[in-house]
C-alpha cells in the first residue's frame, strides 16, 4: 500500500463547493482517472482517502490536501495527468507526493494556514492610517467576537502569527498567518470584521475574495509547506518515496 | 430581456441554500455556442428531485448529439432563491449558458406529478413569459410539455402550445426540425402549432374545442377540421436502437437517485388495476444484455459514480436479470460498484437477485404488497399468496437482511376494514417473524419502514371509473393504522390526504380545473409536492372561487361510456379492454401476465409495437 499526499486548488466556481460536496466530486474524478486506489473493507467499501481540514463555503484555495492509498505506486506525472482529465471545473490538483505510509493523518497534524483576504474600499484610506490602526490591533491582547451564537476569543500573540494589509486606491488586502486544524482555528474574515469594527465604519470595506494560499506545519520553529511532511520518520525505509 | 450575466448572480449566490445548485459547470454537462435552435429542458421541481430524471437526461443528449441544436436544462429555484430574483428583477435563467428561459426556441417541460403545476406557473412568470398560450405571439418561445402528466393534458391546456405524448426519443428532433424549418418563414405561431399537430404523438390543445353537459360531463370532444380526432402516442418500437446517454451529469449538489440509472426495459406486462405506467408505457420493450453491459461500464467510466441502478418498472422481471447481474458484478465488485434494484417483485426469485448484488453493499431492500389481504390484491390485479409472500421475507431475514421497506395503499376500490386490519397483521407477522429468525445480537437492527399512501385514481388505468377515498375517511384510516402499528420496529410514513385530494383533481381534471390551478399560484401556492410548503387552505379557496367542486372529480363514480378529457389521447390500449378489467376487479377475478398468455389489451400490431424480450446469453462458466 502507498500514500500519496495530495494538494489541489479551488478556483471559480469550486468556492461555492461544500466540504461534503468537495469530497464526493473528487471520490467520483478519482474513480474516473482510474487511480489504483484501494478500497475500504467492510459493508459498504469506500476509497481509501482522508481530507485535511475543510474549507469554509466561499473560500478559494491553492493549498487543499488529501491522502490516497494506492495498491500500486502510479507515476507522480501520469497522476497529475490523469486527474488533470479527470476533475470538474473548479477543483484541480497542484502537486502530489508520496508520503512514508504511517504517521499522523492530515486532520490532526498542527498547521498554520496563510490567507489573502481582498476587498474593496470606499472612500480609500492612506497607507499611514491603515498601518498605524495595524499596529494597534495588533497591541490589544485579545479580541472577542460571536460564532454561532457563542461568544469566542482570539487571542493575539498566540493566534495571529502574521497581519498585514495594503491598499490602493479602492482595493484592498490582508494578509493572515493563523493556526488551523482541530486544537486552535481562526477564520480570517473575523478578524478583519473585529479590525474593520474597532477602527473605521462598517461599511467602509467589503470583502470579496479570501484565498487560502497555503498550509504549513511547524518544524523546528520553521514553517515549512504540509506537501513536505512526510509523517513519522520511525516509519521511513518505503522503497517508493521520491 | 436583458442578458444575465454571472457576476449578477454570484453576487448574491452565497446567501442562498445550498449555491452548487446553480453553477453550470457540472461534469458532462453540454455548453454549446451558436446553433439554430436553442431550447430548455425543465424539470418543475427543485434540482435535488429533477436532476436524475432520466427523461431529462435522455433528451438533453439526444438534442446536443445535433451539432446545429442546443439543450439546455432549468429547474424551480428554491423559494429563497425565487425571492431574491424576484428582489432584483433577474430572470429565471438556465443552468448552462444562464440565459433568460424567454431567450430560447422552445421551453419542455416534463410533467412528473400534478404536484409540480403550481411551480410551471411560477417558473414562467419569473421568466416574464405570458401565462396563457393565448397571450404569447411567436416573439415568445414555444412551450411543450411532455411525460407522464401528459397523458391528461387537459389541466395544464391553457398554458402549453403542445404536448408530446408517449416516447420522446424520435418525436423531439422531429420537432425541431420543423421548428427550424418555420423559423426561416415569416409565418405565425398559428402556423407553426398546425404544421406540428400532423406529427404523431403531437397534441395541440388550442385546436380542440371542449364542450360540456348541464351535468358537467363532457359532451363532446371537437377539433379544427385540420386536426387529429385522436392523437396516438409514440412509441419507439425497439429501444436498442435509440440513443441512451452514458456520459450522464454528475451534480455537484446531494440529488435524489445520486448514481447512475439505466434503463434496462421500458414497459410492464403485469397489468396491477390502479398502476399507470403499467397501462401507458405498455408494450414491454427490454434492452439487450450485450447492449447494456456496454452502456453500464462506459456509464460508470464517464460518470465515476460508485453506484448503478437498473431501472424499470419491475427490475426482476427483465428475462435476463440474473444474467446481467453475474456479468456485470465482474465490473463492479473489485471496484466498490454498488448495483441497486429500485423495483423488485416480491418472490424468492427477487431474494436471490438482492443477495447476488449484496457482495458490494448491502442496502435496504423494498418491497411493495400494495393491499392487506388476498382478495383486495386480487381486486387490483396484484395476486400474490400470503404464505409466500411470508416464505420471501423469511428467506430475506435468513440472507442477513434487517431492514426493509413495504409500500402499501389506502382508499383501493372496495377496501373494508378487514383489509385494513390485513395490513396490520402482515406488517405484525413480519416483525414476529424477524424476532423468530434474526440472532438474538442482531435484533435492534431490525427495522420495517412502512409506507402508506391513499390512493388516487389515475386515467387509462382499469380504475379511472372509481370514485377516490374522501380526505376525512383517508384520515381516520391513517389514525387507525398508526394506532395499531406502534411498534419501536416499524417507522410508519404517511402520504397527507389532502396532497391527494389537489393531486387527484388535476389527474382525472379537465380544462376548467386551470382556472383553479392558477388562481391557487397566484395566492401563493408552491412546491405543493413538499409537506413543508403544501398549503390546503390556498387550494380550497382557489377551487371554492373558480366554482370547480372537487367531489366532481373526485367523489363520483363514472358511468361505462363516459367521455373523459384524457379521451382525446389514444394510448393504444383499448377503452374496453380496461373496463373488462375494471368489471374483472369488482369479481376478483385476476388478468395473467401478457407475458404468459396475451391479453388482448390492444397495443401489439404486426407492423408496429410489441413485446420485446432480450435475447437469452449463453454465460461461459467460471
Amino acid at each position: 500500500m502507498y500514500r500519496l499526499r495530495v494538494k489541489y486548488g479551488k478556483y471559480g466556481v469550486g468556492k461555492y463547493l461544500s466540504h461534503l460536496e468537495t469530497i464526493k466530486a473528487i471520490e467520483r474524478a478519482l474513480r474516473r482517472a482510474e487511480i489504483p486506489f484501494i478500497l475500504t473493507s467492510g459493508f459498504s467499501p469506500h476509497l481509501k482517502i482522508s481530507f485535511g481540514f475543510p474549507l469554509p463555503v466561499g473560500y478559494l484555495s491553492e493549498s487543499e490536501f488529501f491522502d490516497l492509498f494506492l495498491s500500486s505506486p502510479i507515476e507522480l506525472k501520469t497522476f497529475l495527468n490523469e486527474t488533470e482529465k479527470s476533475f470538474p471545473a473548479g477543483l484541480k490538483v497542484l502537486q502530489a507526493k508520496y508520503v512514508y505510509l504511517k504517521g499522523k493523518s492530515l486532520m490532526s497534524i498542527p498547521c498554520y494556514a496563510l490567507y489573502l483576504v481582498k476587498g474593496e474600499v470606499n472612500p480609500p484610506f492612506s497607507l499611514e492610517v491603515l498601518e498605524e490602526k495595524r499596529k494597534k490591533f495588533l497591541s490589544l491582547r485579545k479580541i472577542s467576537y460571536f460564532y454561532r451564537g457563542k461568544k469566542k476569543e482570539v487571542n493575539v500573540i498566540e493566534d495571529i502569527l502574521s497581519f498585514s494589509v495594503k491598499a490602493r486606491g479602492e482595493k484592498i488586502e490582508f494578509q493572515l498567518l493563523l493556526p488551523l486544524g482541530g486544537k486552535r482555528n481562526i477564520r480570517p474574515e473575523i478578524l478583519i470584521d473585529s479590525f474593520r469594527d474597532l477602527f473605521f465604519k462598517k461599511t467602509c470595506f467589503k470583502i470579496k475574495e479570501i484565498w487560502r494560499k497555503q498550509v504549513c506545519y511547524k518544524s523546528n520553529d520553521k514553517l515549512e509547506d504540509l506537501l513536505d511532511f512526510r509523517g513519522d520518520e520511525r516509519f521511513k525505509g518505503d522503497p517508493h518515496l521520491n | 430581456m436583458k442578458q444575465i450575466f454571472w457576476n449578477e448572480i454570484e453576487d448574491f449566490l452565497l446567501e442562498v441554500e445550498k449555491p452548487s445548485q446553480y453553477l453550470n459547470n457540472e461534469w458532462n454537462s453540454i455548453h454549446k455556442k451558436k446553433a439554430k435552435l436553442r431550447m430548455v429542458l425543465i424539470y418543475p421541481d427543485l434540482y435535488e428531485i429533477g436532476l436524475p430524471n432520466l427523461g431529462l437526461q435522455i433528451l438533453y443528449h439526444i438534442v446536443n448529439q445535433k451539432k446545429e441544436y442546443i439543450a439546455e436544462r432549468a429547474f424551480a429555484p428554491a423559494p429563497d432563491m425565487a425571492k431574491k430574483l424576484r428582489a432584483k428583477k433577474i430572470s429565471l435563467f438556465s443552468l448552462e449558458s444562464k440565459s433568460p428561459l424567454s431567450s430560447f426556441d422552445i421551453l419542455g417541460f416534463t410533467l412528473q406529478s400534478e404536484l409540480t403545476y403550481t411551480n410551471i406557473l411560477d417558473i414562467l412568470e419569473l421568466s416574464q413569459i405570458p401565462l396563457y398560450s393565448s397571450q404569447r405571439d411567436k416573439s415568445y418561445p414555444l412551450v411543450i410539455g411532455g411525460g407522464p402528466g401528459a397523458y391528461n393534458p387537459e389541466p395544464l391546456a391553457p398554458f402549453f402550445d403542445l404536448f408530446v405524448i408517449g416516447d420522446g426519443e424520435e418525436i423531439i428532433l422531429e420537432i425541431c426540425d420543423s421548428f427550424v424549418a418555420w423559423k426561416k418563414t415569416s409565418l405565425q405561431k398559428a402556423d407553426l402549432l398546425r404544421e406540428l399537430c400532423q406529427i404523431k404523438g403531437v397534441y395541440v390543445p388550442s385546436f380542440y374545442q371542449f364542450k360540456y353537459k348541464k351535468s358537467g360531463e363532457l359532451k363532446e370532444i371537437e377539433p379544427k377540421s385540420f386536426a387529429p380526432t385522436k392523437v396516438r402516442k409514440r412509441v419507439v418500437n425497439d429501444l436498442n436502437q435509440v440513443p441512451f446517454p452514458t456520459s450522464q451529469i454528475v451534480p455537484f449538489v446531494a440529488v435524489v437517485h445520486d448514481r447512475c440509472n439505466l434503463e434496462i426495459m421500458r414497459g410492464c406486462g403485469r397489468g396491477c388495476r390502479f398502476c399507470q405506467a403499467g397501462m401507458v408505457y405498455r408494450p414491454i420493450r427490454e434492452r439487450e444484455v450485450k447492449n447494456l453491459k456496454e452502456k453500464a461500464i462506459q456509464m460508470l467510466k464517464a460518470t465515476g459514480y460508485e453506484e448503478i441502478a437498473f431501472t424499470s418498472l419491475s427490475t426482476s422481471d427483465y428475462s435476463q436479470i440474473e444474467t446481467f447481474i453475474k456479468d456485470l458484478t465482474n465490473y463492479t465488485s473489485p471496484r466498490g460498484i454498488s448495483i441497486s434494484l429500485p423495483s423488485l417483485r416480491l418472490d424468492s426469485f427477487s431474494v436471490e437477485l438482492a443477495n447476488l448484488i449484496s457482495k458490494t453493499k448491502r442496502t435496504s431492500l423494498t418491497f411493495a404488497p400494495e393491499a392487506g389481504t388476498e382478495r383486495l390484491r386480487k381486486v387490483i390485479n396484484k395476486g400474490f399468496l400470503e404464505k409466500e409472500f411470508i416464505q420471501t421475507v423469511k428467506h430475506v431475514f435468513e440472507s442477513g437482511w434487517r431492514k426493509f421497506k413495504l409500500y402499501f395503499m389506502v382508499g383501493l376500490p372496495s377496501e373494508t376494514e378487514e383489509d385494513l386490519k390485513g395490513i396490520v397483521d402482515l406488517a405484525t407477522k413480519i416483525i414476529d417473524l424477524g424476532l423468530s429468525v434474526i440472532p438474538s445480537k442482531e435484533k435492534g437492527m431490525l427495522r420495517i419502514v412502512l409506507n402508506v399512501s391513499p390512493f388516487v385514481p389515475k386515467p387509462f388505468t382499469p380504475f379511472q371509473w372509481c370514485s377516490q377515498e374522501r380526505a376525512d375517511e383517508v384520515l381516520r384510516k391513517k389514525e387507525f393504522l398508526r394506532e395499531k402499528l406502534k411498534s419501536r420496529f416499524i417507522n410508519f410514513k404517511w402520504h397527507d390526504p389532502f396532497q391527494c385530494l389537489v393531486e387527484g383533481v388535476f389527474s382525472r381534471g379537465d380544462r376548467r380545473v386551470s382556472l383553479a390551478l392558477y388562481k391557487a399560484w397566484k395566492k401563493g401556492a408552491i412546491l405543493d409536492g413538499w409537506s413543508e410548503y403544501f398549503n390546503f387552505s390556498i387550494w380550497e379557496r382557489a377551487l371554492k372561487e373558480s366554482n370547480i367542486s372537487p367531489s366532481f372529480y373526485l367523489y363520483r363514480n363514472r358511468l361505462k361510456d363516459e367521455l373523459f378529457p384524457w379521451d382525446i389521447i389514444d394510448i393504444g390500449l383499448k377503452k374496453d379492454f380496461l373496463w373488462s378489467e375494471f368489471e374483472k376487479s369488482f369479481r376478483g377475478e385476476s388478468t395473467p401476465d401478457c407475458r404468459d398468455k396475451c391479453i388482448d389489451c390492444g397495443i401489439c400490431s404486426p407492423k408496429g409495437p410489441k413485446n420485446i424480450l432480450a435475447k437469452e446469453v449463453v454465460r461461459r462458466e467460471e
